[in-house]
């Protein structure tokens, strides 16, 4: 395919993804609304509150990096989605992942925190580097299980390649790695739970103690790019463990499908648990999901 | 030729005709007793010259009479060198004593010429009898120059001595008289001849007399109590003087009669009261407070050590040279401290701070004698413990060997324990050389020169001429300590020249690509961060005059290290390089506590390292490339000596405490090359060292468990530990000293994995490492500069003053935090798929871990200092100077073309660990894609992605919404309140305080309380020993009858 039409396809996969990150934001404000016995907002809710700030006449900044940090945020986010194939067999939605491997897309995750938590500190609000300490306190936490499921993935197929993960997992639903392995399954969901700063796990952002954590001071066209980083970032997430541990997808269709489930996860436990303060949740996470990441290692050693 | 009888004659006839010479003025007097020594120096000099020409020694008979009626003296080399000894200490000490009151008047010339002349009738009598009278003259020489000194101590500490001198002499006289029953001659030479054929019951009891007589002169533990009361109470100039010639002359005495002492069991005996007296007396030495006393265990060890090397050399097992280079070692480095302890008047240890501030020429003197006292290269002692040592060890003499190190060690502590306080500056006007005439510094520099003369020209014989860059930067750093007057930025852009020189010398004859061979490899390290450190030198001026000189000679010692082929030359360098880094970072505001840290686990580093070698050398093993050949359980003693010396030296979790305060209180333009550079010169010791060995064989031999698994896993916890201790620090150079020993320990289990994986994995690391790492620490050295705080607590907001220094900053964390697309991605990468592909998997996880943490620190690093909100004192503070920035240039430039293309570095680095496995680690599936068994990463493609992504962005917000108004500082968006100072909306303190809790549980000091434990182990133990002195002459006595009755049990037991 040549390198201009998959630029193309690119790009509007990156769109969609957008779109889909703020739609799936938008159903979860809806439950989480009528579990608490709200009506709660339209699903749409997303969009209007991103066309809101795109569109407010008055815009502030603090320094230049405050000014950058939302392209680093924005950047971040469709990079990674960018890296992480979608559809299998269907090469405009494999996107570029042929540039890097599993630690590639790991560690490029990083790239948008860095950028996001770099612009917040320079706006000068303390509320911003409480957010960020938290923020990546209880992501060390969580790497250690992810990072030991990632392992047992990769030791698996002996190969950090995505692709090779994915092909690995053909044949059947119970070849899928969530059956295949699934105590580096459990560590890496719960993983998950983190990663998603939902509760319990939401000591982050906050809300009623830090209000929003790190972006605080952003607002305008700024908060737009940060909010479609974000959303952009949480799809790219839930394609990446569908890639992993759910066979990968098909069709497109089986990709809405299995990501929703994915993400549902983090949403419903979100919904029924109360906060963890950061130590707590430093050492819930290695805790328990450690050691079943750990099983979960042995378990391809044992093999 | 003169006739060396004159030797005797002349000093005993103007020591006698000096009264009369004193009528003519006591300048005459001094002026003529200087002469005969003179006469003294010349004449031996003169003959030693011949002797090193190969002239046979000369028997010279005295009275008409042959031996073995007549008494005949003899004249050979080592008899030649011994009054040349004699007869500088005699000059030296004769213009020290000048001014001297007592010692400098006419009894005290008088006395000072019976004392070298005793000693000179020691060195070449060759008559047992005579041997006492001369004794007995240096006896009274002593006594009555003792006595001089007015203060009780000394007249006590004279009464002990003459009380136990006359206890030695008569047990001398009693074994020279049954001697002479027994063999019927009192000539040595007839008596070593005749004794063997003697049968006579009690030989060995009349032996044993005579020796505990020699024994108890020479001062050997434990019969030393009161020469060490001596040295406490004496003028130390009289005691410089003892040392140089009675001292000398009586271990020559020892050396000459211990002929007569054949057999295993004497050669044990010696060697065991040798050995004993060298440990005890070094850790008795420890816990002294005060200077002399100090010096006097010292003596006593030294003293111990030669004995210990006698029987050795007599069975030709360690070479002569050995123990000559130690005594002449011993004498220099003695006697000038001595005098040195005299000028500056300070008794105590604690009263040292500052010393001799105003006397560049003095200060190299103390440095010099301290660094010659503890073995250290160039100076002659550290060769003649290498060759006593290669030969001890080509002999079997494994725990020998270990005693000398262990005993070396405790030399260290309390040798630099000593230079601490001296490098520390004086809170009140420091003590020393004010005012004092040359004439009295004279025998101190002069034999500070000598040490360093002799010892510079052995390590050119083992490294080669002027014209090898080691030595030329070696002697270029030699000169410019000496040059005050220059400014700081001067010497700075002269070093540069000199790095430049020596690198375009390297590079420019070079053919091949250097970076095919792991020398060239590290050497373009070496030479580069050399250059870079000059850059920045010249906008941050040095804050001590010798910065550029040691840096220098540091730098000359490490390339001296890369050029070496044989065992030797690496060692020298390894230990040059250890003291020049040691005074570089003793030169920072707390450095000489942190540097004297540094050096105490440098010394175990080197001595371990040491260990290693010998063990090499036992095996035959001379040359670094050789060392393949070892096997077994050598190869695995080898191995695992070098790599945990190594491994102290990266200061591996356990022995890492050394490293935060050597880092941190290091001057902040050093600090870049000690965390870049000096950190990975270990790394090479395990590349071109330890990995010769041959590894598959060391890690057969502990069957189940592989040694390098073990090191895999000390390196994995060294990043780990570090990692988390650098999150939780409030000063920006500890934080980054701690990620430092923490990111080289992802250099040491790379390395560990020993596979072309992992050494590319490991190589492209060290150099990243050395990229980023000397990055932060310039730009951390420009904040400090520019602000003069180095506490989180104390900066914040600096991005609007610095911004330049903020990118470097950035362009570093990201490198060093392994995001892409910069360099340090790959250098994750690399060791990831290495990792996996060896099958350590949980090293591979527990490392992903170790980095994300590193992210914890990275942002405090850059938010406490760059972000948040500007203090009010810092409105006005100014950029970095631009030759900072611009060596920070330096770095970020090789840092962004590894980003974009790590090929560059990866590629070479291929034939390297192709020529060293036979593979090649990595393969390249395209011109940018690189691909390993697990994984590929195309390292362009993915800056390519980010660039776009960045340029679409910027355009997509400089375009949509309305134009964003900038605002001020203290305008956010904060309860409703407008606070009113920067302070209280800084988060700086306690950054991670959460986390603290979280780790709690793993943030107790153990190691430190460990090495806590350690020390008070080693100073109990010295407390303990330290009461045995108990200044009692009569204890003393019953320890020389103890003494006798455990020897005599010995030779019983035998």
């Amino acid at each position: 395919m040549p390198l201009g039409i998959k630029i193309a396809w690119s790009f509007l996969g990156v769109l969609v993804a957008i779109a889909y990150g703020l739609v799936i934001a938008g159903i979860i404000r809806k439950v989480m609304a009528r579990i608490q016995g709200r009506i709660g907002p339209p699903v749409w809710q997303q969009f209007i509150d991103l066309g809101k700030v795109i569109f407010q006449r008055t815009a502030t900044r603090h320094g230049w990096m405050f000014y950058l940090a939302p392209i680093f945020r924005a950047g971040g986010g469709i990079g990674l989605y960018l890296l992480i194939p979608v559809v299998i067999g269907v090469p405009a939605l494999s996107n570029f992942s042929f540039n890097g491997d599993l630690l590639l897309v790991m560690y490029f995750i990083f790239f948008g925190s860095l950028g996001m938590a770099l612009g917040a500190a320079d706006s000068g609000h303390p509320h911003s580097p409480i957010g960020i300490s938290r923020g990546l306190s209880q992501m060390t936490a969580y790497e250690l299980p992810f990072a030991l499921a990632m392992v047992a993935l990769a030791a698996q197929v002996h190969s950090f390649s995505i692709h090779d993960i994915i092909m690995a997992q053909q044949g059947g639903i119970l070849h899928w790695n969530l059956f295949a392995n699934p105590l580096a399954a459990i560590a890496a969901f719960i993983a998950f739970l983190g990663m998603n700063m939902y509760a319990p796990f939401n000591i982050v952002g906050a809300p009623q103690e830090i209000p929003v954590g790190p972006p605080t001071e952003y607002n305008s066209i700024f908060l737009s790019l940060m909010m479609s980083g974000r959303a952009i970032l949480a799809v790219a997430k839930i394609v990446l463990y569908m890639d992993l541990f759910l066979g990968g997808a098909h069709s497109i269709l089986a990709a809405f499908v299995k990501t929703i489930i994915i993400y549902f996860w983090s949403v419903f436990v979100g919904a029924v648990f109360p906060r963890f303060r950061t130590e707590q949740a430093v050492r819930f996470f290695l805790g328990w999901p450690t050691v079943a990441g750990i099983a979960g290692v042995l378990l391809v050693l044992i093999r | 030729m003169v006739n060396p009888i004159l030797l005797i004659g002349v000093p005993l006839a103007v020591a006698f005709l000096l009264p009369l010479v004193d009528m003519l003025g006591r300048r005459t007097a001094r002026a003529v007793h200087l002469l005969t020594l003179a006469f003294e120096l010349f004449v031996a000099g003169e003959w030693l010259v011949q002797f090193l020409h190969g002239a046979a020694a000369v028997n010279i008979i005295t009275g008409g009479w042959a031996p073995p009626i007549g008494i005949n003296l003899r004249l050979g080399p080592l008899e030649a060198a011994l009054v040349c000894l004699a007869a500088l200490t005699g000059i030296g000490s004769a213009l020290y004593l000048a001014h001297h009151e007592e010692v400098g008047s006419l009894r005290g010339l008088v006395i000072q010429l019976l004392l070298v002349t005793g000693a000179i009738g020691l060195i070449m009598t060759r008559d047992v009898f005579n041997t006492f009278v001369f004794l007995e003259i240096s006896g009274i020489g002593t006594y009555s120059i003792v006595i001089f000194g007015k203060e009780r101590s000394a007249l006590e500490a004279g009464f002990k001595y003459i009380a136990l001198g006359g206890a030695a002499s008569t047990f001398f006289l009693l074994g020279v008289a049954f001697l002479y029953k027994i063999t019927g001659t009192l000539n040595l030479d007839d008596m070593i001849h005749k004794l063997p054929m003697a049968v006579v019951a009690g030989t060995g009891t009349v032996l044993l007399l005579l020796m505990v007589g020699i024994m108890s002169e020479l001062k050997l533990f434990p019969l030393n109590g009161p020469a060490i009361d001596l040295y406490d109470g004496v003028e130390p100039g009289v005691m410089a003087l003892i040392v140089g010639t009675t001292v000398n002359a009586l271990f020559f005495v020892f050396w000459k009669i211990s002929a007569l002492y054949t057999g295993p069991a004497w050669a044990a005996m010696f060697a065991s009261v040798g050995m004993t007296t060298f440990l005890v007396c070094n850790v008795l030495a420890i816990r002294q407070t005060r200077v002399r006393r100090m010096l006097g265990y010292s003596s006593s060890a030294q003293i111990g050590l030669l004995v210990f090397l006698v029987p050795f050399v007599k069975s030709g097992e360690v070479a002569l040279s050995a123990i000559a280079l130690l005594l002449v070692n011993h004498t220099f480095a003695k006697a000038g401290l001595l005098w040195l302890a005299g000028t500056h008047g300070g008794e105590k240890i604690k009263e040292w701070k500052g010393a001799f501030s105003d006397s560049l020429a003095l200060r190299i003197a103390l440095a010099t004698f301290v660094l010659a006292m503890t073995g250290l290269p160039p100076f002659p002692g550290f060769w003649g413990k290498w060759q006593a040592l290669v030969g001890l060890a080509q002999h079997g003499h494994g725990w020998w060997i270990g005693a000398v190190l262990v005993g070396s060690l405790f030399e260290f502590v309390y040798y630099f324990g000593w230079l601490k306080e001296a490098l520390t500056p004086a809170e009140t006007v420091p003590r020393g050389a004010v005012g004092s005439p040359l004439s009295e510094v004279f025998g101190s520099l002069l034999y500070a020169g000598l040490a360093i003369a002799l010892g510079a020209k052995v390590l050119m014989q083992v490294w080669g001429g002027f014209k090898t860059p080691a030595i030329f930067l070696g002697a270029a750093g030699f000169v410019l300590l000496f040059i005050r007057a220059l400014p700081e930025r001067f010497k700075a852009a002269l070093t540069l020249v000199a790095v430049a020189w020596v690198a375009w010398g390297v590079f420019a004859g070079a053919r091949a690509c250097p970076l095919w061979d792991i020398r060239g490899f590290f050497l373009v390290m070496v030479l580069f961060g050399a250059f870079v450190i000059s850059v920045a030198g010249l906008g941050i001026p040095a804050e001590r005059g010798s910065f550029w000189g040691l840096f220098l000679i540091l730098v000359g010692s490490i390339i001296g290290i890369l050029y070496s082929s044989s065992l030797l030359g690496f060692f020298a360098g390894w230990e040059l390089m250890t003291w020049s880094s040691y005074l570089l970072v003793s030169q920072g505001r707390h450095g000489p506590k942190a540097g004297y840290l540094y050096m105490l686990f440098a010394a175990a580093a080197g001595l371990l390292v040491l260990g290693g070698m010998m063990v090499a050398e036992s095996a035959g093993v001379t040359t670094l490339a050789a060392l393949v050949s070892l096997s077994g359980g050598v190869a695995l003693a080898a191995w695992g000596l070098l790599a945990v010396g190594f491994a102290v030296k990266v200061a591996s979790w356990g022995a890492h405490i050394w490293a935060p305060g050597a880092y941190a209180e290091s001057p902040d333009l050093f600090t870049p090359f000690l965390s870049g550079v000096i950190s990975k010169i270990p790394i090479f010791g395990l590349a071109a060292v330890v990995a010769r060995i041959a590894a598959p064989s060391v890690a057969t031999a502990i069957s189940s468990i592989s040694v390098a698994h073990i090191l895999g896993w000390v390196g994995g916890l060294t990043a780990f530990g570090m990692t988390l201790l650098a999150v939780f620090q409030e000063d920006m150079k500890k934080l980054l000293a701690y990620s430092s020993v923490g990111q080289v320990g992802y250099v040491v289990l790379a390395m560990a994995l020993l596979t072309p994986l992992g050494w590319t994995a490991a190589l492209y690391y060290a150099v990243n490492h050395f990229l980023f790492k000397g990055l932060l620490f310039l730009a951390i050295a420009g904040v400090i500069y520019r602000t003069g705080v180095r506490t989180f607590a104390d900066t914040g907001g600096l991005i609007k003053r610095m911004p330049l220094s903020f990118i470097a900053v950035l362009i570093g964390i990201i490198a060093l935090a392994g995001v892409p697309p910069l360099s340090g991605f790959a250098g994750k990468w690399l060791l990831y798929e290495a990792l996996m592909d060896k099958g350590w998997l949980f090293l591979t996880a527990f490392m992903m871990l170790a980095s994300v943490m590193a992210f914890l620190y990275c942002f405090r690093l850059i938010h406490s200092i760059f972000l948040g909100q500007l203090k009010d004192k810092d409105r006005n503070v100014r950029e970095a100077p631009w030759p900072l920035l611009l060596a920070e240039l330096l770095m970020v430039i090789p840092i962004l073309a590894l980003s974009v293309r790590p090929q560059l570095l990866i590629e070479p680095l291929q034939h390297l660990v192709t020529g060293v496995f036979g593979v090649p680690g990595v393969r390249f599936a395209s011109a940018a894609t690189m691909t390993t068994h697990f994984g590929y990463f195309n390292a362009a493609a993915m800056m390519a992605l980010v660039v776009v992504l960045f340029l679409v962005l910027l355009f997509i917000l400089l375009t949509v919404g309305p134009k964003p108004t900038k605002v001020k500082q203290l305008d956010i968006v904060y309860a409703a309140e407008v606070p009113p100072s920067p302070e209280e909306l800084q988060y700086a303190w306690a950054f991670y305080r959460p986390y603290e809790r979280a780790f709690a549980p793993l943030l107790k000091a153990r190691v430190t309380a460990f090495w806590h434990g350690v020390v008070d182990v080693v100073e109990g133990v010295a407390e303990a020993g330290r009461r045995f002195y108990t200044g009692n002459a009569q204890t003393y006595v019953l320890y020389s009858v103890l003494f006798i009755l455990v020897l005599a049990a010995f030779g019983l037991a035998r």
